[in-house]
């Protein structure tokens, strides 16, 4: 009979082959959804998956682009935030 | 055609949103540029011009372009660059029974070849600290 706790299906089932060729089942935490721009909704590539636990080990810089709004907002969306940008600081009369 | 001076926003990559200005023309596609980005060659697509002049001449150096931008009327806090921190000095950590026994060592219970293995000791930790 399976562990009381195992029964329940907020860890994901995990199917492996051991060594001595036995079949067992490994009870894994689930991963996360993967990251969406926050105005357009694209995937975002360059972000890492996997596991909470496993992520928090990775470096600042494994975990997102080393860009402004990096892991936020996909690179077409930031670039025409930078470009809302520029055109609020051009000077009127230089 | 872009003229070397020319002062631009940078729209992509990690220095997104930076201040620089043109400081050579490499061809019809690449410019030099440098101020509070990096100094990289840069393709057009990735600046957004601000149809303001710096004076600087062709190949001018980092605080050169800074200080040209900031008389073009661009107000910006000068990054820190290159500065290393200041390691701040813990204070050396002493088990107290051989803090007791160094105050003190009249009263302490230790024998004397403890003593001598203690001095080791500290002496190990502070001379380390200290370099
Ligand atoms: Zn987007």
């Amino acid at each position: 009979m399976v562990q009381p706790r195992f029964r329940s299906r907020s860890l994901r089932r995990v199917h492996r082959r051991t060594p001595t060729g036995d079949n067992v089942i490994h009870y894994e935490r689930r991963k996360p959804g993967k990251p969406q721009c926050r105005d357009c909704g694209k995937y975002l590539i360059g972000v890492a998956r996997g596991i909470v636990a496993q992520i928090k080990k990775l470096s600042k810089t494994q975990k997102r682009p080393e860009r402004p709004y990096g892991g936020v907002l996909c690179s077409g969306c930031m670039r025409k935030v930078m470009v809302q940008k520029a055109k609020g600081m051009v000077k009127q009369d230089g | 055609m872009v003229k070397v001076g020319e002062i631009a926003l940078k729209i992509a990559g990690r220095d997104a949103g930076q201040l620089c200005a043109v400081v050579d023309v490499v061809d019809d596609k690449f410019v030099l540029v440098d101020g509070l980005t990096r100094r990289k060659k840069c393709n057009l697509i990735h600046l957004e011009f601000l149809g303001s002049q710096a004076k600087i001449k062709k190949g001018a150096k980092t605080e050169e372009v800074r200080k040209a931008l900031k008389e073009a009327g661009f107000d910006f806090k000068e990054p820190k660059e290159g500065e290393a921190r200041d390691k701040k000095q813990k204070p050396v950590k002493i088990r107290k029974s051989l803090q007791k026994h160094l105050d003190k060592p009249e009263e302490s219970k230790l024998d004397n070849k403890k003593e001598s293995k203690i001095k080791k000791v500290v002496k190990k930790k502070t001379s380390s600290k200290k370099e």
